[in-house]
């Protein structure tokens, strides 16, 4: 009976509370479909760097009149860099296959003889992409004997950096200040809440009842209204996916996935947020507003 | 089963209750007498740990003011009921809920306290009104469902602080005989009040208080 009581008195809160509540629950969807929107798209689009990162080669060209010792030797010091990979020679001839390959033409056709030079072709460890890595390895390479020119997409390894940070550190200032502000929300409703009940709960405590009894309404409440607030984004999230998708489907071939796991993911992290808000709230409401002497 | 000893309560205002020393005894009807503003209330509040003690103890059972924890004031008032002159009911809940409550709290279950409250509610008449808001009740009957939701839990010791202090003669004297009829039961009742013709026909021993301290006469 414990149970269905606190469960009364909780409804009996939210019903008498129910304009402020409404608010925050609304508040709280808006703010945590931002909130778990941009943690998508962060997401999203660190994988892509990721893919990036794990595309990215080097290309050191080799001078043409080297014999078969001097790219082994090259090839040795090469394996001696720990940032390295993996490492892929490609002689005259698979240079001009790949060049038939991509542009069609043979080069043979072209010229009289073939001017592409040997070359290695080299992966970084994923962790090693950094832009003044790169640039130090390059650098390295570069002085080799025998090593005729380094080549790699500088721009967009550092554009990636730049990118990465600034996603990082917008994301979370913006994530941080939301659970503030859905924080700050829940603690109103509670504040408010508690308040109505001061005698109430000041009774509560003269008849004995412990601290979770007299805090469980206004616990389960935030919850509630977390959990809510969280379906709600699910329900914008959903929406605002549908919308992208229809508006960009003649432009781009990409279509934005909707996973029910989002519905999901934003009503327990909606709970989660209500109930440690409130529970926080309830206490030091409690003691402020609801002492035995009225 | 109450010993005071030096107890001593201040307010920092000068006012309080100084150098308690004496004792209360297992199934006494004690009545607690004196002016306005001479510290009954004090006392009893000091009786439930509301407030603890500046100096001096106060023990009852074996509760000790030096020495309880927030837990062990919970259980102490779970076996304490108490009365007050304003009723203290929760306005909102119907008797049968009010008069439920500390059964709930400590987890009985639904059949027990059916059980039991109905009892209860039969024993101070208002077992008709059951269904009613608190908040719609006369003063007697909500001093009544006070006494009733004091009495469910089967307390060692009632406290009532004027519990007739805002009823008519009638109504004062119902619930007058109602903490008589519990007392006689076995029930310890201490009960602090200005209404001496309500009491001027008993026998039970009276303590007089004056500027917050005991007086002897
Ligand atoms: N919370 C408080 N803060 C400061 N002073 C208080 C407080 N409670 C009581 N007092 C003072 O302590 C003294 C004793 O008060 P108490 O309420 O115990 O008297 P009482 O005997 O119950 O009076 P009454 O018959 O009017 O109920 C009074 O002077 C009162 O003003
Ligand atoms: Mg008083």
């Amino acid at each position: 009976m414990r149970l269905s009581f606190i469960l009364k008195q909780t409804f009996i809160n939210l019903w008498t509370a129910r304009l402020p509540a409404l608010v925050a629950v609304f508040t709280i969807g808006i703010s945590l479909s931002i909130v778990i929107g941009m943690g998508l798209l962060g997401y999203k689009a660190f994988t892509s760097f990721d893919l990036f990162q794990d595309k990215f080669e080097i290309e050191v060209f080799l001078y043409p009149n080297l014999n078969r010792d001097e790219i082994t030797h090259i090839q040795n010091k090469l394996a001696d860099i720990h940032q390295i990979k993996m490492i892929n020679y490609i002689s005259k001839e698979e240079a001009a296959r790949i060049f038939k390959e991509e542009f069609g033409e043979d080069i043979h056709d072209i010229l009289d003889e073939n001017p592409l030079p040997p070359s290695f072709n080299i992966k970084l460890y994923k962790q090693m992409t950094h832009p003044d890595i790169v640039e130090n390895v390059a650098k390295r390479i570069s002085e080799f004997q025998g090593v005729e020119d380094v080549k790699y997409h500088k721009e967009i390894l550092i554009l990636i950096e730049k990118y990465i940070r600034l996603i990082t550190l917008v994301g979370i200032g913006v994530i941080l200040a939301l659970i503030i502000a859905m924080n700050i929300l829940i603690r109103n409703t509670i504040k408010l809440s508690v308040y109505a009940r001061r005698k109430q709960i000041a009774i509560l405590q003269q008849l004995g009842a412990g601290g979770l009894f007299i805090r469980l309404p206004y616990i389960l409440e935030g919850i509630l209204e977390g959990a809510l607030g969280g379906a709600f984004a699910g329900f914008l999230l959903h929406l605002s996916f549908q919308v992208i998708n229809f508006s960009v489907q003649y432009i781009f071939d990409v279509s934005l996935a909707f996973s029910p796991l989002i519905y999901t993911v934003s009503i327990i992290t909606g709970a989660l947020m209500g109930m440690f808000s409130s529970s926080r709230a309830a206490k030091s409401f409690m003691y402020l507003f609801a002492r035995d002497d009225y | 089963m109450i010993t005071c000893s030096k107890l001593t309560v201040n307010f920092g205002n000068g006012e309080g209750i100084r150098n308690i020393t004496t004792q209360f005894y297992e199934g006494d009807f004690t009545l607690l007498l004196g002016p306005t503003g001479c510290g009954k209330s004090t006392l009893m509040r000091v009786m439930y740990m509301d407030i603890l003690p500046s100096k001096g103890y106060i023990s009852i059972r074996n509760w000790d003011s030096r020495k309880i924890s927030k837990r062990q004031i919970l259980k102490l008032r779970q076996g304490i009921g108490i009365i007050f002159q304003d009723f203290r009911l929760i306005e909102n809940l119907n008797v049968f809920e009010n008069v439920a409550l500390p059964l709930i709290m400590t987890g009985h279950s639904r059949k027990a306290i059916h059980e039991r409250v109905s009892v209860i509610l039969d024993e101070v008449g208002l077992l008709e009104t059951w269904r009613q808001k608190a908040g719609s009740l006369s003063g007697g009957e909500k001093q009544r469902v006070a006494i009733a939701r004091a009495i469910v839990k089967k307390p060692f010791l009632i406290l009532a602080d004027e519990p007739t202090g805002n009823l008519d003669p009638e109504a004062a004297n119902t619930v007058f005989e109602l903490l008589k009829k519990i007392n006689a039961l076995g029930t310890s009742v201490i009960m602090a009040t200005h209404n001496y013709t309500l009491i001027e026909d008993t026998d039970y021993r009276r303590i007089y208080m004056e500027n917050g301290s005991l007086v002897d006469l």
